[in-house]
């Protein structure tokens, strides 16, 4: 609870702050809007314009991104697991294409998945998996080999060795892969939604900043950086949290 | 000796610091340097040296920007005196309270909407699926593209969620893969470029859309440049119509100076620079047009009058 | 319940011979403990036995058949607490083996509580390993082994870690299956009189490869500290 307030004091203090360096007038308002006009843009495009609806597409893009990560990260897992060759293979693969902005692959992304919805997911999930695979696999390279015995002797094999044994006995390791994964699918979803533009219906909040931003409208432009630092705190602070303590805080397993 | 050093030192920092002041002093104006047909008495105002020639003391010093917004992000921020753009861009900055004008207009252009999909042949076969490429929203490329939905379909906003924001070569590259992306609003040398290619057709012009002849590229600038560099902004005009005369009168001394530039083979060039509708002019057409059409249809939040937002 | 046996097994390790032509036969019911000095080799024994290792000479059978690889019906206890997965609760952890086979939730539950209640950790069903004592924890070790079912019960210096006193219960604890069930044990200790109270044979490693059988017919129960004990103990040549 006290770390809670103070970060809420924290908060409140950069609050202040802002509003102070707007009073000054050192910086044009077009540039430095006060809280209040950002807080009405923000009030205004959540009630009146497409905001609401932008943040529900975002969050779903970003979901199923993380998702189709997750079970390819699984087979691949897997698949490495057996074959020693395929192993190799993917640990090439991952320490070239890990370096590789998502963004700067437009041209080949806008080659092999066009410039729908489809080309945002490719983006996102390259963003995701590299990064998650090299930490699931860190993780599974370090299981006790105690346990690894045990699963042996008690002959569980293949795809259910991996999801009852491998998987919860690296649960950490997957789960900060999980967590760096999101904010990277999170990243790379909004500087994809600035290009590709609106996949769908009115787009996603990427979408929003980026009409604010050559619309010249800076007040809303800062109401949607509000918005995906509160999205930031809501996953990172609430959710992850909420995962942790049912999983590798209940088992003990916290490093 | 110590003391001795650090004196020195001391002394030195001064005498610089007073040098930087003395150069503050000289004439400086920063342009945002862009890349396109449009842009091109720019290049050859460059490559002659125009500016020394009429004043020289003024110096020139050009800045790299991506694309409009950056451009229009840089003259906020005081790192650019002038930006050249199109005229809806400028009217949005303009409208979010920006003291700027134009002071010159530049290039008209033959710029509108190609599409690679023989079933698109006017804007009413355009679907809610079909996505079209331009530079970004807000750009002269969407405006035009809005005032021709707003006349053909009653709609002005009717294709906004569909936009797809690319520089022109990606665009250009993307429409060329023969995938997704069937629809781009370019401008030369890309739609030539485009329309050079087997598949490909006008779907509208711009001139269809605005009913009439526009100026493409202007120059604007902020207030602060306008006050302070007034004679430098009357210079940069000369030079560039000097520019502009040449373009006219040596055409091979053009095509050879932009041929370098713009990595284009001279014979390429000189069809495009031929085309009669690539006019360099810095008369300013059509900018009520789009002071109106904008307004009318919430682009622009505020009441614009075209006299006052240009200079002279 | 089954026997053992090696016939003429040679195991090396780079250059070291750790056991050299090994011939045991290991009866239905009987408990071998296998001691010797600190990296003789004790622990690649027992993995030979169990298929954690392969022979390079030799042959090893268990109730006949040729030891290839691990099974259920030979589970082994290690010494490390590592041997129980910290997601699950001690009843899961316990009923591990029946869930490999696919027996469903109710009836393992069922089996992992009479494991449990043989063991003495019936109300410890909930928690989880980290919540246990080390000797908990060795405990639910045995429970799940236990519900195996073996047929040869392997268990690798299982109490090791633990004090005095919370090892002699659960030698007691041991004892009292191992009457009840008629299991064959293989038990590796370092600790003589734990060997001593337990085995019915002694496995003597030694270096350079050599090896002693030994018996033991003291007569149980066994007092860790009569004098019996520790004249047996006194013959043993490590």
């Amino acid at each position: 609870m006290k770390r809670l307030r103070i970060k809420a004091v924290l908060i409140l203090a950069c609050c202040l702050i802002w509003q102070g360096v707007y009073w000054t007038g050192i910086y044009s308002s077009m540039i430095f809007p006060s809280l209040g006009t950002i807080f009405c843009a923000l009030a205004r495009d959540l009630v009146e314009g497409a905001l609401v609806e932008q943040f529900i597409y975002s969050m779903r893009l970003v979901i199923e991104g993380l998702l189709l990560s997750i079970v390819l990260g699984l087979v691949i897992a897997l698949m490495a697991r057996s074959f020693s060759v395929f192993r190799s293979g993917i640990d090439l693969l991952i320490s070239i294409a890990h370096p590789l902005p998502g963004v700067a692959l437009l041209p080949l992304v806008i080659l092999w998945a066009g410039i729908g919805e489809g080309a945002v997911l490719f983006i996102i999930v390259h963003s995701v998996l590299w990064p998650f695979l090299v930490s699931f696999f860190g993780a599974l390279d370090r299981l006790p080999q105690t346990q690894q015995e045990v699963a042996d002797n008690y002959e569980i094999f293949g795809w259910r060795r991996l999801i009852w044994v491998d998987l919860p006995g690296s649960f950490p390791g997957f789960l900060s892969g999980m967590k760096i994964g999101w904010s990277r699918a999170w990243r790379a979803l909004i500087s994809a939604e600035m290009i590709f533009g609106a996949t769908s219906g009115s787009g996603g909040i990427g979408w929003y900043l980026f009409q604010k931003r050559v619309f010249m409208d800076t007040a809303g432009l800062f109401a949607g950086l509000v918005v995906i630092m509160i999205i930031g705190i809501l996953i990172e602070g609430i959710f992850f949290r909420w995962l942790e303590k049912r999983t590798v805080i209940r088992w003990g397993m916290e490093r | 000796m110590k003391k001795m050093g650090w004196g020195v030192i001391a002394l030195i920092v001064l005498i610089l610091t007073g040098c930087q002041g003395t150069q503050s002093e000289e004439k400086t104006l920063i342009i945002a340097e862009q890349y396109g047909l449009a842009y091109a008495p720019l290049a050859v105002m460059q490559a002659k040296n125009f500016v020394e020639e009429i004043d020289p003391d003024l110096t020139i010093e050009w800045a790299k920007a991506g694309n409009t917004t950056v451009i229009r992000e840089m003259m906020l921020a005081g790192k650019v005196d002038i930006g050249f753009m199109g005229i809806p861009p400028f009217l949005i900055a303009r409208d979010k309270g920006m003291e700027w004008e134009i002071f010159m207009g530049l290039s008209q252009a033959p710029i509108g909407l190609v599409s690679s999909n023989p079933r698109i042949q006017s804007l009413e076969d355009i679907q809610a699926t079909d996505r079209v490429a331009l530079p970004q929203p807000g750009s002269i490329q969407h405006i035009l593209l809005a005032i021709a939905a707003e006349r053909e379909l009653g709609d002005a906003a009717r294709f906004d969620q569909q936009l797809v924001t690319m520089k022109h070569p990606d665009g250009m590259s993307a429409m060329l893969a023969g995938q997704e992306l069937q629809l781009h609003f370019t401008s030369p040398p890309f739609i030539f470029m485009e329309l050079d290619e087997p598949n490909t057709h006008l779907v509208l012009t711009g001139t269809e859309a605005m009913g009439g002849p526009f100026t493409f590229i202007i120059g604007a600038a902020p207030k602060r440049v306008l006050d302070e560099k007034a004679d430098s902004l009357a210079v940069l005009n000369q030079a560039l119509q000097k520019a502009m005369a040449f373009m006219r009168d040596e055409p091979e001394e053009t095509i050879s100076i932009l041929s370098e530039s713009y990595q284009l083979e001279p014979e390429v060039l000189k069809s495009y620079l031929e085309n009669p509708e690539l006019i360099y002019t810095d008369e300013i057409e059509g900018l009520e047009t789009f002071i109106d059409f904008m307004d009318r249809n919430g682009y622009l939040e505020n009441e614009i009058a075209a006299d006052e937002v240009v200079w002279n | 319940m089954s026997g053992f046996r090696f016939e003429s097994v040679t195991k090396t390790f780079g250059n070291e011979v750790i056991f050299r032509d090994l011939f045991l036969q290991g009866d239905p019911g009987s408990f071998l403990c296998v001691v010797g000095k600190s990296g003789v080799g004790k622990s690649t024994f027992l993995r030979l036995l169990g298929g954690f290792d392969q022979v390079e000479s030799g042959r090893i059978t268990v109730g006949g058949e040729p030891v290839t690889r691990p099974q259920k019906e030979r589970p082994m206890v290690f010494q490390s607490y590592e041997q129980l997965f910290p997601w699950l609760p001690v009843w899961e952890n316990t009923a591990f083996p029946l869930r490999v086979v696919g027996i469903d939730k109710s009836e393992r539950r069922i089996k992992a509580m009479e494991a449990l209640h043989a063991v003495g950790l019936e109300q410890d069903a909930e928690k989880y390993p980290h919540q246990l004592s080390g000797g908990m924890k060795q405990r639910v070790a045995l429970a799940r082994a236990w519900i195996a079912e073996p047929q040869l019960l392997l268990m690798d210096e299982p109490f090791g870690g633990l004090d005095m006193m919370t090892r002699e219960t659960l030698q007691d604890l041991l004892l009292s299956l191992w009457r009840e069930k008629k299991w064959t044990v293989v038990f590796i200790t370092h600790d003589l009189r734990e060997a001593a109270r337990l085995s019915t044979d002694l496995l003597i490693l030694q270096e350079n490869g050599n090896w002693t059988l030994k018996m033991n017919e003291l007569s149980r129960p066994r007092d860790p500290y009569s004098t019996e004990l520790n004249r047996w103990i006194q013959d043993i040549q490590l």
